[in-house]
């Protein structure tokens, strides 16, 4: 086994064999959002702001909008921001002195985070921890407690059930919340971490051997169904990284990258300075492979010259590449990218289209519009 | 595949490793020496500012540092001098972008940050014993010249070395000095050239493209390996030469020169197919460049 194996192995390995099982009465989930806070915690929860919901750091539970289905972006920023300082630097007479960056990672709560947004977080952890270490995630990863609740409620985007999840995956979760009666959420508490936190607040009580997730969440997976299937995706990729369908499915893309903005396991970033008067930082800033600022070389030769390719990159890396090298797809389903594409590129239908191109049929109608 | 393209394993002390790091921190190197090369391109000398960093400094041939412009970016350059020169490494650029003008306009003394050793290594270890073959076109003779004077200060270890030097015009040659130098020796044989129409009336090498002219010196492949660096249209031609030469493609080496940003794997920007050029790169044979999609 090599290191990084190694590694991701001792991260699942803190999970817990078998979830404990406890209850949270609703009106008790402000208390223990309170408690978070009393505790010390930084809590990050969705908030709304007009028709904008996004995870937020909040200072009181009454800031906390738990209604719909995701929030616009993912709470990925938590552990991985827009833009984050790596290091600075100071110029002094003929010499530069170096500034590391501390405490960074403080003891953090995400809460109302949606199952596929937690399942995002194992599957980053992979990247980050794989051979060199980016302790910029990883500290933080460390210290978030991540608390989810179970979607009782999908729209057509959603295809979290079609990438081997469901809207009441426990991964990448400590605690998960699913409510499984109007007075009752079920808390499968699965990690030590979670446990530890269960035992502060003291709000959470033993959960009787009748209650039914499945039941809950019958509605929505029944709504959801299975909107491709995963396992004729790779071996397509395999073999038709040249194919006219690429040129079909991407004839609409103006390259806003709003995909991989909006994606909570899109990570490509950028290394740009930052120079003031007398000093400066080196900044780590999301970027996206949807640009052609993103490979050009200083000679002006670009390896992806065109929108055909920087997109087929960005399905390739998700389905192919990703799970080769990493052994996970990198996409949970949100359904983030379908639901905020300005040009309706839809990746269901593509996903679809390959399925279909896969059994030797032609897609039944265009890919590229809804 | 990652794993099968790495030519050999890196172990965790070989590449300065260490967890606790934060891995986007640079080192300080100082500029000892610059050399102007052409009129676009120059080459340093840097030493570490902090003298037990140089001492316990090691790195292979082949691998490369990003090197920082405080508070203008960051560049990825090959470490073109050899892993044989402990007191110093070297690094060669061409002024073109906004990183490398900067960089272009510093002097001697001046502090720059350095990241590194990253990447896989030519493999030396194959080559030794063989007769090679190195290749190179304009400002891709640093990437070459680290192996060059590699095989040259372990001279027993080599058998024949040839080498072919390409650039558009007789002003466009770097290391002018170290080619004189190599071609008074009379244990390598150096062939320069120029594209037509960049000779001047004293100039004493070949006029022609690479490839023609490779096809001219007829070097033999057995018991050989080449080494080959260019842009890529000079690639694209000489690779046929040397497969009409008899070179098998798992003994035709080159090193891709995909944009980078982080260098340890994780900004996404040189991930060609399943490979990362940063962390199974830089250096592949033809043999596994051909598995590759071609968006290098």
């Amino acid at each position: 086994m090599s290191d990084e194996e190694a590694k991701v192995t001792v991260q699942e390995a803190e999970k817990k064999s078998q979830p404990v099982l406890k209850t949270l009465r609703p009106e008790n989930l402000s208390v223990l959002i309170q408690k978070g806070l009393d505790l010390g915690y930084k809590v990050f929860a969705p908030v709304k702001d007009g028709e904008l919901v996004t995870f937020e750091q909040i200072s009181g539970p009454g800031e906390v909008f738990l209604e719909g289905i995701t929030t616009r972006m993912s709470p990925k920023s938590v552990f991985f921001p827009r833009t984050e300082k790596v290091f600075s630097y100071r110029i002094a007479k003929e010499d530069i002195a170096l500034g590391d960056q501390k405490d960074f990672a403080p003891p953090t709560i995400i809460l109302g985070c949606r199952p596929c947004d937690a399942a995002s977080l194992p599957i980053m952890d992979r990247l980050f921890r794989w051979d060199y270490q980016d302790r910029f995630w990883n500290e933080r990863r460390e210290a978030t407690l991540i608390v989810s609740i179970s979607c009782l409620e999908c729209d057509e985007a959603c295809f979290c059930t079609s990438v081997g999840l469901a809207p009441d995956s426990t991964e990448g979760s400590d605690i998960l919340l699913t409510l499984v009666s109007r007075d009752q959420y079920l808390a499968e508490i699965m990690t030590d971490k979670g446990a530890d936190f269960v035992e502060k607040t003291g709000l959470f009580d033993q959960a009787g051997a009748d209650l039914d997730k499945a039941a809950a969440t019958k509605a929505v997976r029944g709504k959801l169904g299975q909107r491709f299937d995963l396992d004729k995706i790779k071996p397509w990729l395999d073999e038709n990284y040249e194919h006219d369908f690429w040129k079909e499915v991407t004839r609409m893309c103006i390259g806003c990258g709003i995909c991989t903005y909006v994606c909570p396991t899109c990570h490509c970033f950028d290394l740009v300075d930052e120079a003031h008067y007398d000093g400066g930082a080196k900044n780590k800033n999301w970027d996206a492979c949807q640009f052609a600022q993103f490979t050009v070389h200083a000679s002006g030769h670009n390896p992806r010259p065109d929108q055909v390719s920087r997109h087929r990159q960005r399905i390739m890396h998700k389905y192919k590449y990703y799970p080769d090298n990493l052994g996970a797809t990198l996409c949970t389903g949100c359904g983030r990218c379908v639901r905020h594409c300005p040009m309706e590129v839809n990746l269901i239908r593509i996903l679809n289209g390959i399925c279909e191109l896969s059994a030797g049929e032609l897609p039944a109608e265009a890919p590229e519009s809804k | 595949m990652a794993e099968q393209m790495k030519l050999e394993e890196a172990t965790l002390s070989d590449t300065g490793k260490d967890d606790l790091d934060n891995i986007y921190l640079p080192h300080l190197m100082v500029i000892q020496e610059i050399a102007q090369e052409t009129p676009d391109v120059k080459s340093m000398k840097l030493v570490f500012k902090d003298e037990e960093m140089q001492k316990n400094f090691s790195f292979r041939t082949g691998q490369f540092g990003e090197f920082t412009v405080f508070g203008v970016g960051e560049s990825t350059f090959n470490i073109c001098s050899s892993q044989t020169w402990r007191d110093h490494i070297e690094c060669c650029f061409r002024k073109v972008g906004r990183v490398t003008k900067a960089l272009w306009e510093m002097n001697e003394g001046d502090i720059i940050g350095f990241r590194g050793p990253y990447g896989n290594w030519y493999p030396v270890e194959r080559m030794e014993g063989k007769n090679i073959l190195f290749i190179a076109g304009g400002i891709a003779l640093p990437p070459v010249r680290c192996m060059i004077w590699h095989a040259l200060d372990l001279r027993d270890k080599f058998k024949d070395i040839a080498i072919l030097y390409g650039a558009r015009s007789v002003a466009d040659l770097v290391f002018k000095r170290e080619l004189e130098e190599w071609e008074k020796r009379d244990d390598v044989t150096v062939v320069t050239t120029v594209d037509p129409g960049g000779e001047t009336p004293d100039w004493k090498g070949k006029i022609g493209f690479v490839p023609t002219v490779l096809k001219e010196m007829s070097p033999r492949s057995d018991n050989a390996i080449a080494l080959v660096c260019g842009p890529p249209v000079m690639i694209k031609f000489t690779l046929p030469v040397l497969y009409g030469l008899g070179f098998a493609k798992e003994d035709i080496i080159t090193s891709l020169e995909n944009r980078m940003k982080c260098g340890v794997g994780k900004c996404g920007r040189c991930n060609v197919g399943n490979v990362y050029v940063c962390k199974d790169g830089p250096i592949f044979t033809a043999a596994q460049v051909e598995l590759l999609p071609e968006e290098y």
